[in-house]
């Protein structure tokens, strides 16, 4: 996943806390190594999960937090027939960066599937979700099979 | 570096903080946005506050400042997922870009979003 650095980049932190500090006049005592202190605070909060770079189709960019993105993609997975989602990668792609993606993804597989057509049903559920959810395509969608369950697991859980 | 207004502007000037107001509302009627989420600034000036053992509390708002000859403005918000994200964020950028001129009779130059979807919930 590509985190948005703009945002969370202690240069731009630095830039947000001096706007902060020019609008609000603290005692100068107070003020001794005030900015690295609410730096620290800051950087903390911020550690709530990475998030991605996109761009709408109107050309309107936006961050998302990845975890976001990563449902989106794995409910898409999960509404093939006899296809659990497992990991999710999505990488911003296109030009500009963020018009589209490149999305892996493994699954485990029921037993006794097809993987050859399965691949592409999952490739179309996936593409379909990208586009109708986040308005972007996938300029690839690689799958990657890494465990297979009996049909029972699916009744079970 | 952007520079936050105060709000004792010229009338018809750009009012950094009514703009702010006015944003806020209209980004939280949007359907889909659930709530506003703490920005950057919120986090600094809780942080500030915790720094300096002062009361915060602030009600979340959309962070609108003066960047140049036009404006920044930062919104972080939560989402459902009764509609697409492009389209959300599609709307959101009409609305503030509205808002964010309304009221203003002198030219404002570019106006930069930079908009965080911090959550999609069900």
């Amino acid at each position: 996943m590509s985190d948005d650095a703009a945002w969370e980049t202690d240069d731009h932190l630095r830039g947000v806390i001096d706007e902060y500090m020019g609008a609000f006049e603290p005692d100068p005592a107070e003020t001794v190594g005030l900015r690295e202190r609410i730096l620290d605070i800051v950087r903390e909060d911020l550690a709530r999960g990475p998030s991605t770079r996109l761009s709408t189709p109107r050309g309107n960019p936006f961050t998302i937090a990845t975890a976001a993105v990563r449902t989106i993609v794995r409910d898409a997975v999960d509404a093939v027939d006899g296809i659990r989602g497992r990991s999710v990668s999505l990488t911003p792609a296109g030009e500009p960066e963020g018009t589209a993606a490149e999305v892996e993804v493994t699954v485990a597989m029921r037993a006794g599937i097809a993987f050859a057509p399965t691949a592409e049903v999952i490739r179309e559920s996936v593409a379909a979700a990208l586009t109708e959810q986040l308005g972007i395509p996938a300029t690839t969608i690689d799958i990657t099979v890494e465990d297979v369950y009996e049909a029972e697991e699916t009744e079970d859980g | 570096m952007a520079e936050r207004l105060s709000s004792r502007t010229a009338p018809g000037a750009f009012d950094a903080e009514a703009a702010s107001a006015r944003v806020t509302r209209s980004v939280l009627e949007v359907p889909g946005v659930t709530a506003l989420a703490p920005g950057l600034r919120d986090l600094v000036a809780t942080a500030a506050a915790r720094v300096l053992r002062r009361g915060g509390g602030e009600p979340l708002s959309v962070d609108v400042c003066r960047a140049g000859d036009g404006a920044r403005v930062r919104v972080a918000a939560h989402l459902d997922d009764s509609r697409a994200v492009a389209e959300i964020v599609d709307e959101l950028f009409a609305v503030i870009e509205v808002d964010v001129r309304a009221g203003t009779e002198a030219a404002l130059g570019e106006i930069d979003i930079d908009l965080r979807v911090v959550s999609r919930g069900r």
